[in-house]
């Protein structure tokens, strides 16, 4: 033994006795386990978990087994992997593999259509753009139609038809519309989403002719309600405004996204644009006004914003009222009320003085008598609006929801059919549908994921996305589309048009 | 004091063992992976279904594009769909005992698992089409196909072979319409061919951008 190792040898005996109790240590703090327990105890520990035979492997043998087995992969990238060429038995004429292919479709959004070209790799559906030959969104998309088939490739999609939670063969279901297509219809009720689909809207047709007193309720959460009775009130009409705002001069925005989550905001973005753009010295521009209560796209978009609270909204279509009034536009007295606002002003100087290419846009959410009021404005104002009947589509009724509600308080509905929406979830709590959507016997609900709804319903059935079957859809000026399959469906699924036709139409 | 130990007096020994190991562990990697061995050349795997070129393309002198539909207008060449087989050989040696897996593929509806030969890296941009419709022949970077009993790698399809033919003014080419002839002979004017060629296609061949292959 070296000098060295004698001298290290001293040190660890000297200082041992200091190292090992914890009295010695005058600052009472401690450094390893040792130093804390008894010798007994930091002897059992290290058996335990070092050197503990009875385990079979040990901590330090399993980690180097492991580090070898790491180790030892990294060996297998040192060969070229065989990769395989799996062709088709049996290929689609015209298919070239890596050659995507595009067919046109529509998506069926709300009570508009969106119609779209929809990439394909190898008959899968991965990309949507818009059509630019579709009148409603001129070659362009939005985030929802790009976000299509995300939600069309969902693991968490309902498959399958159940039945108080037990999977059932959709003939099952068949033998329950049999039944209700024997009877008269009463205490039967559908209850869907809104939709512009002509073949949803004969086999309603066909459905208030067999079952007169069956109701049939459209709702949905977001809605233009408010919208559509107002113009009704202004014109005794149920219409849909469509602006045309590539003849609109001054737009003033009255809480209205028309350019961000308005349901036909590709439209809007679009002929709003096509205004914007300055090519020669000839060219004029679009102004835009925006009163708001919250930063949208459109806001963000304008030339001259407002930021005023909500309940502040009615106050200053008033108060424009009024400066249009002072103007000379032809206002019921009691609806204008006088103001200091320098930006009223200004955006009412300009709507008159570009009578005919001025435009005032009033947000879904204002009221009724709101919209009434903008509706007879830009009707004074000759505004490019124009308006196409709305008795295709089924567009939300809160009152038709609310009768539906009552019928299902007082036992009147035995068997509920609900398309595609989650009352439940949406629906305004009042209501409290969840509590009312238990007393019915039969419940039906078609549903692309097992929701809050489907919980409490009889029957679930999974709805095809409209990626998967055919369909059809009018876009907000009448302009009727074809949904296109891309692709058989991926799950056990049905649409809407597969689970009302059993119930409406007899096959013997 | 004797600072080190003795059998420190080793190193210079082990020192040289080791400069002499790196040298040669080096120059062996780069003559391994450096060579056409390791570029696959002649890598011949036998196919599921012995399929023979010769046979087809070579003595009955079945065009390229019969099968490989895709060349002309895909990034890959395709391999032909089972259908395809079947369009003969539902008449044709209808009970060969090396065609019972095409049969059954038919039958059953499962594909045929070809093995792939030429393989590029995933990282290397190749589209077929690009260079059949340019005049690329098909000879050029598969041989003589044609005389082949099993398929193998005739050439390296390293980069550095790429870039020989992209950089290269006298690239190998040929008339677009002669590209599946697998015994074209050059006609006299060769030269002034792929000088005109060169001319019309110099622009868009890609000869050293990176981006142009790997994207």
């Amino acid at each position: 033994m070296s000098q060295i190792d004698k001298k290290n040898q001293e040190f660890v005996k000297t200082n041992s006795h200091q190292m090992n109790s914890s009295e010695n240590n005058e600052f009472g703090y401690w450094k390893s386990l040792k130093n804390i327990s008894s010798e007994e105890d930091y002897n059992r520990f290290l058996k335990q978990s070092d050197h503990n035979e009875d385990n079979g492997l040990s901590r330090r043998n399993f980690l180097s087994l492991i580090a070898a087995s790491v180790a030892l992969a990294g060996l297998e990238g040192c060969k070229k992997p065989v990769q395989k060429i799996i062709p088709y038995v049996e290929a689609e004429i015209g298919t070239i593999p890596g050659i995507p292919k595009y067919y046109a479709s529509t998506i069926p959004w709300k009570n508009n259509a969106l119609g779209v070209v929809i990439e394909n790799h190898d008959e899968r559906p991965v990309k949507v753009e818009g059509n630019d030959k579709h009148p409603a969104t001129l070659g362009k998309s939005n985030a929802f139609s790009q976000a299509s088939t995300i939600e069309m490739y969902d693991p968490d999609r309902a498959r399958g038809v159940r039945h108080n939670g037990k999977k059932v063969d959709w003939s099952e279901y068949l033998k329950f519309a049999k039944d209700i297509n024997k009877g008269d219809g009463k205490g039967l009720a559908v209850l869907m989403q809104e939709s512009s689909s002509p073949t949803i809207k004969s086999i309603q047709n066909d459905f208030k002719k067999k079952f007169p007193s069956a109701s049939w309720v459209s709702y949905e959460s977001v809605n233009n309600e408010n919208l559509y009775t107002g113009i009704e009130k202004a014109f005794s009409k149920k219409l849909q405004p469509v602006y045309r705002l590539e003849n609109a001069q001054i737009i003033v925005s009255l809480g209205s996204d028309f350019l961000g989550v308005d349901d036909n905001n590709i439209y809007n973005t679009r002929k709003f644009a096509q205004n914007r753009d300055i090519v020669d010295e000839n060219s004029t521009m679009n102004r835009l006004y925006v009163a708001e209560s919250s930063i949208t796209s459109t806001g963000s978009s304008a030339d001259h914003r407002l930021n005023i609270p909500q309940h502040e909204m009615e106050n200053i279509l008033a108060e424009l009222s009024f400066e249009l009034r002072q103007l000379g536009l032809s206002v019921d007295a009691n609806k204008v009320k006088s103001s200091n606002n320098l930006w009223i002003k200004a955006a009412a100087e300009d709507l008159m003085s570009n009578r005919g290419q001025s435009i005032i846009l009033g947000g879904s959410q204002l009221s009724p008598e709101f919209h009434q009021l903008i509706a007879l404005l830009n009707n004074q104002l000759n505004a490019p609006v124009d308006y196409y009947p709305l008795n295709l589509s089924q567009v939300s009724s809160l009152n038709d929801f609310k009768s539906l509600c009552d019928d299902i308080k007082n036992n009147k509905i035995k068997n509920l059919i609900i398309l595609g929406a989650n009352p439940v979830y949406d629906s305004p709590a009042d209501f409290n549908f969840e509590d009312l959507l238990i007393k019915v016997p039969n419940s039906v609900h078609l549903t692309n994921i097992l929701d809050e709804t489907s919980k409490l319903c009889s029957w679930n059935i999974a709805m095809t996305h409209y990626f998967e079957c055919w369909g059809d859809a009018m876009s907000y000026d009448g302009f009727a589309s074809i949904v296109q399959p891309q692709i058989m469906p991926l799950f056990d699924s049905k649409s809407a048009i597969q689970v009302l036709t059993p119930m409406v139409y007899s096959k013997g | 004091m004797q600072l080190f130990p003795k059998w420190t007096n080793n190193f210079p020994g082990i020192f040289l063992i080791a400069v002499f190991l790196l040298i040669f562990s080096l120059s062996s990697f780069l003559w391994y992976y450096g060579s056409p061995y390791y570029t696959d050349v002649g890598y011949a795997p036998s196919q599921p279904v012995p399929y023979s070129h010769k046979l087809h393309a070579g003595d009955m002198g079945i065009d390229c594009r019969y099968c490989h539909v895709g060349v002309e207008q895909g990034y890959s060449a395709v391999i032909p769909p089972t259908e395809t087989c079947m369009g003969c050989h539902t008449y044709v040696k209808t009970d060969s005992e090396k065609l019972k897996l095409v049969r059954e593929s038919w039958e059953t509806g499962k594909p045929i698992e070809w093995i792939k030969v030429h393989m590029l890296p995933e990282y290397a941009y190749f589209n077929h089409s690009v260079h059949v419709n340019s005049g690329v022949a098909c000879i050029s970077c598969h041989g003589n196909v044609a005389e082949m009993e099993v398929v193998y790698q005739v050439q390296p399809l390293s980069m550095d072979w790429c870039l020989d033919c992209h950089r290269s003014d006298a690239p190998e080419v040929r008339p677009v319409n002669e590209v599946t002839n697998m015994y074209w002979t050059p006609p006299a004017d060769y030269d002034q061919f792929v000088s005109s060629w060169v001319a019309e296609h110099g622009e868009e061949r890609p000869v050293g951008d990176c981006q142009k292959c790997h994207r």
